[in-house]
């Protein structure tokens, strides 16, 4: 029996090494042969930030259905995975441990949150596959020196730093107060707006946090009022920034709201109604917009999903519109001159003109400002800078009261 | 920065206020707990299920959120009392025969993992029912400002709420002291060998007290969706405070969980004023922390 121990073992060992070595010698490089390449898109599909995954998804599957419409990549038609990941960076890290494996794919498309991207970003990085960040917004993800990261949207610092220049610079506040989500997302938040608007003279009164899943403000904000400030900054998604508006408005607080992207939302207006009236965030895509491949996208995705697309829709097609250009212009599947290709590229995208990825990856993007007003009856975003996208004028908050 | 009167005061009203919320949500807890025996981890859901089915009979009917909110908390109790049927009841049978009646159901895994299973099914309902963008239910009542002098200002949709939270309270305090079944359900709370014998249908009180509980909940999901949102997730985020509430209170303990409610809205206010409001969360479980500390069975723990 000892010896049919060890033949066994040694079977076995033997069926290890043969599988192992067949591995690294078929382990594919590039895409499998074959009629397809697999590409997966992580996002949250289920829990409280379902609303945003949804926008990513259907972006995707609109970016990837035409893709193949118009006879795929280097003639290989692109299969899409999508893995959902509920925001958690656990959930997130088995996800793409099964897209890079199992499914074997060429790039990954997400993520929503940028923890989870932070998370995955140097399992992806290590197995050699593109990574496109097409909306987390945490300014270090693209500053790690990776190669093969590339991000279609402007970063928390560009947005953050664009927004506080205007404010500065429009609004001429003597105070602000700052309220965020008590995460790395709305600490950094602050802390770069904080740095900026302080630089420029301006002197924070209040600064305050909540927690994730908190659904009553009127603490933070009546501490705000207090303080009195000319100008109150807020880091929150679309419900809690609702709920802010709202019961600022509940206790009193009637002063100029700023926001970041986040906030870019045709849900976001519904569920906030006429408190949101008056608030001025930052845009990285309006579906006004007169631009032609922005107004052909938009119109696409209208025919197709039957609502208009949220900027988060507009930075996972750009991302797609990257991928593919990049790939046909290097004229390959190899990953690094199809890296050097993208950070090569110029081209127009859902979300500028002139889009371009600079050594890091970060695509270089100019932020719109925009301020909801009623136009016609409606709740809008209108356009107030840059100059060249300007649809209207700036109304301060006082206009707005008790309406 | 000094802290002036006005805005103490402010806080400690906006803080009873959620208080009221917190003991609303807290007494259903602490009733299944106290009566029935075993932690309902699903208890949130009811709280968001209760705020679905508001906002589908307001999207139907065209009423007020506040008018069909007796409606949509009897519509939950009797999911309540099903799921008690349905899935608790061949549990306590097979447990009495091994235990008896007074056995401490909340130590069986079986109830633990049942109910964390089913508060995961209702949010994936929820999720295919009515989708993931949050929703909101618009009542007018949320636009009439009621103006404090001194430059305070509350919605009446605010202060309906707290109203219907105390009325809720006092109503349910009453029915347990004064009615038959009431007072059928306490007996059932402390000893429900004995109530047995006495000639009490143990499992017909499990049925009212899960409707009681189940209801109350959806009461609070219906009265609070005007000022807040509804979406899937709502439940998660309050149950983690609704048992901070019932281990404050004393488990099982109904007074208790209304005095720990309004404690910890207090408390979270009065802290994220002093200490900054990063702290708010932090508060309620330092309360916690400290009642368990000096007395471990909650304020009111022990009584019943």
């Amino acid at each position: 029996m000892a010896l049919g121990k060890g033949t066994l073992i040694g079977v076995v060992v033997l069926i290890v090494v043969v599988i192992a070595a067949a591995y690294l010698v078929l382990a594919p490089t590039g895409p499998a042969a074959g009629g397809t390449v697999k590409v997966g898109l992580i996002a949250p599909l289920t829990g409280g930030l379902a609303e945003h995954g949804l926008d990513m998804k259907q972006a995707a599957i609109l970016a990837v259905d035409e893709i193949n419409e118009q006879g795929g990549i280097l003639g290989k038609k692109i299969e899409l995975v999508i893995e959902d990941t509920e925001c958690n960076p656990t959930k997130a890290t088995a996800a793409v441990q099964k897209l890079l494996t199992q499914e074997n794919v060429y790039a990954v498309f997400g993520e929503y949150c940028s923890t989870v991207t932070l998370a995955v970003q140097p399992s992806i990085m290590e197995a050699k596959r593109l990574l496109f960040v097409p909306v987390s917004v945490a300014t270090k993800i693209t500053e790690q020196g990776y190669k093969y990261t590339f991000r279609t949207c402007a970063n928390q610092w560009m947005q953050t730093t664009q927004n506080a220049d205007w404010v500065v610079e429009h609004l001429k506040p003597k105070t602000a107060a700052m309220l965020g989500i008590n995460d790395d997302y709305g600490r950094e938040g602050l802390k770069i707006w904080g740095e900026r608007v302080k630089s420029k003279g301006v002197k924070i009164v209040a600064e305050e946090y909540f927690d994730k899943g908190t659904t009553d403000f009127t603490s933070q904000l009546s501490k705000i009022k207090a303080a009195n400030p000319d100008v109150i900054f807020v880091v929150a998604n679309i419900r809690d920034a609702a709920n802010i508006l709202k019961q600022a408005h509940e206790i009193g607080l009637y002063k100029q709201f700023v926001m970041l992207g986040g906030v870019t939302s045709d849900e976001f207006l519904k569920l906030a109604g006429d408190d949101a009236l008056g608030l001025v965030h930052v845009s990285y895509f309006e579906p006004t917009t007169k631009r032609k491949v922005a107004r052909e996208f938009v119109e696409k995705f209208k025919k197709r999903w039957g609502r208009f697309p949220a900027m988060y829709a507009a930075g996972v097609y750009d991302a797609f519109l990257a991928f593919k250009l990049g790939v046909e212009k290097a004229g390959t599947w190899d990953v690094d001159k199809v890296a050097d290709a993208i950070r090569s590229l110029k081209f127009e995208g859902a979300q500028g003109l002139n889009i371009y990825f600079d050594e890091n990856g970060q695509a270089q993007t100019k932020v719109l400002l925009v301020q909801v007003q009623k136009v016609d009856g409606e709740l809008k975003r209108v356009i107030l800078y840059p100059p060249e996208d300007k649809q209207g004028e700036y109304i301060p908050p006082e206009k707005f009261k008790g309406g | 920065m000094i802290v002036q009167p006005i805005e103490v005061i402010e806080q400690v009203i906006l803080g009873l206020m959620i208080g009221g919320i917190y003991g609303i949500i807290g007494v259903g807890l602490t009733m299944i707990f106290g009566v029935m025996r075993l932690s309902n981890f699903a208890h949130g859901e009811f709280y968001m299920i209760g705020a679905y089915i508001a906002f589908t009979l307001v999207s139907v009917t065209g009423g007020d959120p506040y008018i069909v909110a007796p409606l949509a908390a009897i519509a939950v109790g009797l999911i309540g009392i099903l799921i008690n049927k349905l899935l608790f009841k061949p549990l306590y049978e097979e447990m009495k025969e091994i235990k008896g009646g007074a056995a401490f159901y909340f130590q069986d895994l079986r109830f633990i993992m049942l109910t964390i299973g089913l508060s995961i099914l209702f949010v994936d309902l929820a999720l295919v029912l009515w989708g993931p963008i949050p929703l909101s239910i618009p009542s007018p009542l949320t636009e009439v400002r009621v103006i404090i002098p001194g430059g305070l200002s509350f919605s009446l949709a605010r202060i309906i709420t707290f109203i219907v939270a105390v009325a809720t309270l006092a109503a349910l305090y009453t029915f347990l002291k004064v009615t038959k079944t009431g007072k059928a359900i306490r007996a059932t709370s402390q000893n429900p060998s004995a109530a047995m014998l006495v000639g009490i249908n143990t499992y017909k009180i499990y049925d009212i007290t899960m409707f009681l509980s189940t209801a109350l909940a959806a009461l609070a999901g219906c009265i609070l969706a005007p000022i807040y949102n509804v979406y899937p997730t709502m439940g998660l985020d309050v149950v983690a405070k609704a048992f901070v509430v019932v281990i404050t209170g004393g488990m099982g303990n109904v007074i208790g969980s209304i005095l720990a409610g309004f404690l910890i809205g207090l408390a979270e206010n009065l802290g994220g004023l002093f200490l900054g409001t990063e702290y708010k969360q932090v508060v309620a479980f330092i309360i916690m922390i400290i009642v368990l500390w000096l007395k471990p069975e909650g304020i009111l723990g022990g009584k019943k």
